[in-house]
């Protein structure tokens, strides 16, 4: 009867996960509650006909008996109504977070690479209330819609055909009115959220650089962009809003003619007593009228909802796209009890297809060796390591642990056994504490202290407010070195048995750094390490050391091999102490 | 008393007319939807009840022209509040845009920038709806339920008491939702920025949440979050769902009691049909009205505290203000820079000092090169020659003046800046770089990259200058993105050059011409990095211990006078031989 998107609505169907059962009692509580809302009208005009026929009143009849039960029974099975489907809302708003976040955990790595931050948090934050206000909540009242509708129906037409038929036939011009409305409205709103969503984006990104912002000056000019942005914003909220708001008078006004025919043509059936066979009296048309208004209300109600639910169905669509994202698969369960000798076998590599980053790396395998990677910015070290943990996998060739190609392990089975410290160390809002024992939440506080000890990082750790227990942060006041430092504590705190550093020791100070030396000799003892490193001393003990340049291998050797050899190795040696 | 009007309601002040026009206007569609019922008795009584149908011809004439007057003005009033809600909301955001790129860093974080997201998109979405419901709904329904409670004073005065017990309870359970909802509403607002910026954690932190294998630890700690967050809001819907049914309870009971009322006098004839029948009229408008009004709640419920939030953000005054003075000299025999016993601390007095009683001058082309132990106060010392933060103590001067007197923007322009981040932005290599100097041609670009040992890699791609960069750089190694950001320094072309380990990611050849590139360009530098052999040709090195200077002087003479400086040169020099 009514244009509702039944697709979005299915979609929904995986977000109501564990309230089904909800479901049911809501369903059930709206129609009790409003069968007996809507019986009290009715009972009422008895009531009068009652009246008008004896002439008397004053006694308690039976009808009134029956409208306080009524009156209870909508009221109490009413507020269950209320609670459940707020119940049923937020159900669903934590269900389509925790779908959200499950997708971004689960995603590939590029997905996130690729995609704008501010646009996701925005999605999980504005549009899954969205979801909420329009889809729950709307289709709540829709429900409630639909059954006043049916149930006073039925007590229209037990009361007059003749006029219940009029109203039947004459509503749904005041529904085209609304539907019309909210079809052109649709294209609106889902401007709206566009706009608003490129405008959260955009902001969010000058604040992650404030400080480049304020060097720069690029204060107007970003002020400049977002007026843009925000203009855009402004012509589609206006459109929006405006397009909303036509809907309700418009019935309204619809409403009112038909309630004009009404009353005439009931008027005529009163006045010429009975005409073809309905028994019409002066106490039905007043809870006639009643429920005329009350068929008629819910469509008001469901076309005002409808705005919503379009709001929400855009909502939705966006919330679900992400959902859906593809998740990563695994590509094999051998298993990886330990983690053997490693090899590569002309690895090929592209992040955009014909960009080959890596051109035929290969490595003889490699048990209990320290092996380094060196070579000029951009030469493809990051690269490899993302290949080796899996973040990317190869477009031809293949690494191999323990002669197998490492596709055919789950990844996480390689990643239990890998320490690692990336590049762009990553500090999360916790404790110190949390932020250290991450690969091993169920560390002692000893533990966790000695690590730091070993990292370096216990003086600067315990001249902060709280020692371990200090909040930090995104946002904290740490530097780039004491975030490393924090890294560098995590890895100290397993146990791995394949190591890999990239550029672990970045920003952190010569004297740290060697002091680091030793607890990192430590750690890759015995075991496979892969150490990227522009600071060429940290490397000069490496079993083996390959030097790429443009994603190619160069030159292999020991430090001794390579400085005989008198190549690039040695070139880029040198420029660190002439 | 005069207040001062709160700074997320400045932004309505151009349109405060409209904004009571509306509802002004609505009043007529109010009056209309009133008499309407009045009508429908006399239509009843006098008419149908003695026959007389020319009568209930005209007065329907007069209801149907009512209904059309009613919607004509009621058009022109939704359109002024979609108008102002708009308008306001595109003013608001505006203003909070323009506060976030005033705010200093230091106010941001303290602030938090995932607050100040959510201050932009949901707050504000909230107040542009509040302003829309408020416009749309203020005066209806009040003006439903007194005009409702008046007529039917009118019609019968035991019905109108009816009335007014029925209104006053109302308003009471509506008074029971106002209170408790705001004070719910702060808590769960606080458990949504937490959601996000554990999202926001997450999204940075994917790989290494991966190469952890911690994600059933963070989904176990996100859902933490999000039940906790459902729970919040279920103790404010236990209140919010009173409404409805409590208002229809009251409404009901009172329509049973008119009914009542009508078969207690029926006999003595007070009531007649056509008045229950308005009556009922009027209860049912009042129904209406008070769901609206609960609606009209709900939302500027929402709307308050995130006015909270908004003004609380507003009223925040930058600490880092333009000076008097608005040129800076073109060229002054004083030193570039200079810091006159410069001492910094985070917060209050007496907080721990970061930086304390720092003294060292740079002249124009000169290079002052910074080491220290990390945590050692080096970044905090660049933010303040950038003024980024002023000094608790001392003074920074440029130029021989003091840079709280300079204008900002001509300091700024004075002094290029290639932070630790990698600040690109979304866009192309192009506008990047282009970033340091709006305007610059493309041979100047190009010249910059070349500078910055970057036109190589650029030139690998097809659509070169036009080669797209993510947030971030996200989709550019390490390497190339502070190859971008250096080519960005050198396009600005001035006079200070700050680095912040700012080539910390690129190997030592690539290093070392960039570096000499500065010197042939008599660019005066500021370099912090953790490489001795990057600092080796400074004029100065600053020897940064626990935020003071423990050392300074040439390489060699550090390598003569600071054991520490010492240590790291031969430590490296050490694992080197």
């Amino acid at each position: 009867m009514k244009k509702l998107d039944f697709r979005a609505i299915k979609g929904l169907i995986p977000y109501l996960k564990g309230s089904k059962r909800l479901l049911f009692w809501t369903i059930l509580s709206v129609v009790v509650s409003t069968g007996s809302k809507l019986a009290i009208p009715y009972v009422a005009g008895k009531a009068v006909n009652e009246i008008l026929e004896r002439g008397t009143g004053a006694e308690l009849s039976l009808h009134f008996i029956l409208m306080a039960i009524f009156l209870v029974l909508g009221t109490l099975l009413g507020y269950l109504f209320q609670y459940l489907t707020s119940l049923i809302g937020q159900k669903v708003i934590r269900q389509a977070r925790s779908l959200l976040y499950e997708s971004l955990l689960l995603c590939p790595i590029r997905t996130i690479d690729e995609s704008s931050k501010g646009d996701f948090v925005n999605r999980m934050l504005v549009d899954v209330e969205n979801i909420q206000t329009g889809l729950v909540a709307g289709l709540a009242s829709f429900l409630e819609g639909v059954v006043t509708i049916l149930v006073t129906m039925g007590f229209m037409f037990s009361l007059n055909w003749l006029l219940a038929l009029i109203v039947v036939v004459l509503t749904p011009v005041s529904l085209l009115v609304s539907r019309a409305i909210s079809k052109f409205n649709s294209k609106h709103f889902k401007g709206q959220a566009r706009s608003q969503s490129a405008l959260v984006g955009y902001a969010r990104e000058g604040l992650e650089n404030s400080e480049t912002v304020r060097a720069y000056e690029l204060g107007e000019e970003r002020i400049a962009e977002f007026s843009r942005l925000n203009e855009e914003n402004r012509k589609d909220a206006f459109r929006a809003n405006m397009g909303a708001s036509l809907i309700n008078p418009a019935t309204r006004l619809v409403n009112s003619l038909i309630n004009a025919i009404l009353i005439f043509v009931g008027a005529a059936t009163i006045i010429l007593e009975t005409p073809l066979g309905i028994p019409f009296l002066v106490g039905d048309l007043s809870s006639f009228l009643t429920y005329a208004s009350n068929y008629m209300n819910p469509f008001n109600e469901i076309s005002n909802v409808m705005s919503e639910i379009d709001y929400a169905v855009a909502s939705f669509r966006r919330v679900d796209a992400l959902v859906r994202t593809a998740r990563e698969e695994e590509t094999g369960d051998q298993e990886l009890s330990r983690a053997g000798a490693l090899s590569a076998e002309d690895v090929r590599f592209s992040y955009v297809p014909g960009k080959e980053v890596i051109r035929g790396f290969s490595l003889a395998p490699a048990e209990g060796k320290r092996i380094a990677l060196v070579g000029p910015t951009g030469c493809g070290k990051t690269t490899l390591i993302n290949l080796i943990l899996r973040f990317y996998d190869p477009d031809s060739g293949a690494f191999l642990l323990n002669g197998s190609p490492i596709t055919s392990y789950r990844r996480s089975d390689i990643r239990k056994k890998v320490g690692m410290v990336l590049q762009d160390s990553w500090i999360f809002q916790g404790t110190v504490r949390e932020n250290i024992a991450y690969g091993k939440p169920e560390a002692s506080l000893e533990e966790v202290k000695e690590a730091a000890r070993r990292a370096q990082a216990s003086s600067f750790i315990e001249r902060l407010p709280k020692g371990y227990d200090t909040l930090i942060g995104e946002g904290s006041a740490l530097s780039k070195g004491e975030r490393q430092l924090i890294s560098v504590a995590r890895v100290l705190l397993l146990s791995p048995e394949i190591v890999i550093l990239d550029e672990a020791t970045s920003n952190i100070d010569m004297r740290t750094e060697a002091l680091l030396g030793r607890s990192f000799r430590a750690l890759m003892e015995g075991k496979t390490s892969i150490v990227v490193a522009h600071r060429l001393s940290t490397i000069v003990e490496s079993d083996l050391i390959i030097v790429l340049k443009d994603g190619e291998i160069i030159e292999q050797g020991t430090h001794r091999e390579l400085m005989e050899r008198n190549g690039f190795y040695r070139s880029l040696y040198s420029a660190q102490f002439e | 008393m005069h207040r001062k009007a709160s700074p997320s309601l400045v932004p309505l002040r151009p349109y405060l007319f409209k904004t009571f026009l509306a509802p002004a206007l609505k009043l007529f569609e109010v009056a209309t939807e009133l008499l309407t019922p009045f009508l429908i008795r006399y239509i009843i009584d006098e008419g149908i009840a003695k026959g007389n149908m020319g009568l209930a011809l005209g007065l329907g004439g007069v209801i149907l022209s009512f209904a059309f007057l009613g919607f004509g003005i009621t058009l022109f009033a939704q359109y002024l509040s979609s108008r102002v809600a708009a308008d306001y909301g595109h003013a608001l955001k505006g203003a909070i845009f323009e506060k976030m790129t005033l705010l200093s860093e230091g106010q941001l974080s303290r602030f938090g920038k995932d607050k100040a997201t959510t201050i932009l998109s949901s707050d504000s979405f909230n107040m542009q709806s509040g302003v829309n419901m408020f416009m749309r709904l203020i005066f209806r329904p009040p003006f439903l339920l007194i005009g409702s409670f008046a007529l039917s004073f009118l019609i019968d005065y035991r019905a109108g008491i009816i009335f007014g017990a029925v209104i006053l309870l109302s308003a009471l359970i509506f008074l029971v939702v106002i209170l408790v909802s705001p004070r719910k509403y702060g808590a769960i607002q606080a458990n949504l920025d937490e959601i996000s910026s554990h999202a926001n954690d997450s999204l940075r932190g994917a790989r290494h949440i991966r190469a952890f294998n911690q994600e059933e630890m963070e989904e176990a700690r996100f859902s933490q979050s999000l039940l906790s967050y459902e729970r919040k809001n279920m103790g404010m819907a236990v209140y919010n769902a009173l409404v409805s049914p409590g208002t229809f309870f009251l409404v009901d009971l009172g329509m049973i009691l008119v009914v009542y009322l009508g078969g207690l006098a029926e006999g003595g004839g007070i009531l007649t049909t056509g008045e229950i029948v308005s009556l009922i009229s009027y209860l049912t408008h009042s129904l209406q009205a008070m769901v609206m009004f609960s609606r009209l709640i709900v939302s500027l419920n929402k709307a308050m505290s995130s006015k909270k939030r908004i003004d609380a953000f507003l009223s925040l005054t930058p600490d880092i203000v333009d000076g008097d003075m608005k040129e800076i000299p073109a060229e002054s025999k004083v030193n570039l820079l200079e810091f006159q016993d410069v001492s910094f601390s985070f917060g209050e007095k007496g907080d721990r000092e970061v930086i304390s009683g720092i003294s060292f001058s740079l002249k124009e082309g000169g290079r002052v090169g910074l080491i220290g132990p990390t945590g050692s106060g080096k970044s905090t010392l660049l933010s303040l020659a950038l003024r980024l933060r002023d000094p608790s103590h001392g003074k920074v001067l440029f130029r021989g003046i003091d840079e709280r007197e300079l204008s900002l923007p001509q300091l700024h322009r004075a002094e290029g800046y290639v932070s630790q981040k990698p600040s690109l932005f979304k866009g192309t290599i192009r506008s990047n770089v282009l970033l340091g100097r709006p305007g610059a041609s493309e041979g100047e670009v190009i010249q910059a990259l070349k500078d910055a040992e970057a036109w190589e890699y650029v030139l690998k791609w097809d659509d070169g200058l036009d080669h797209p960069v993510e947030e971030g750089g996200a989709n550019l190694s390490g390497g190339q993105r502070q190859r971008l950001l250096i080519a960005r320094a050198f396009l600005r072309g001035s006079p200070l050059l700050v680095l912040d380990d700012s080539l910390s990611a690129l190997d030592y050849l690539t290093e070392r011409k960039i570096l000499d590139r500065l010197r042939e360009r008599g660019m005066g530098l500021l370099l912090v990095s953790s490489r001795v052999g990057s600092l080796r040709d400074m004029d100065e090195i600053l020897f940064l211990e626990d935020g003071r200077i423990s050392a300074r002087g040439s390489h060699e003479e550090l390598l003569e006078r600071s054991e520490g400086y010492r240590e790291i040169y031969e430590m490296q020099r050490g694992s080197v031989a």
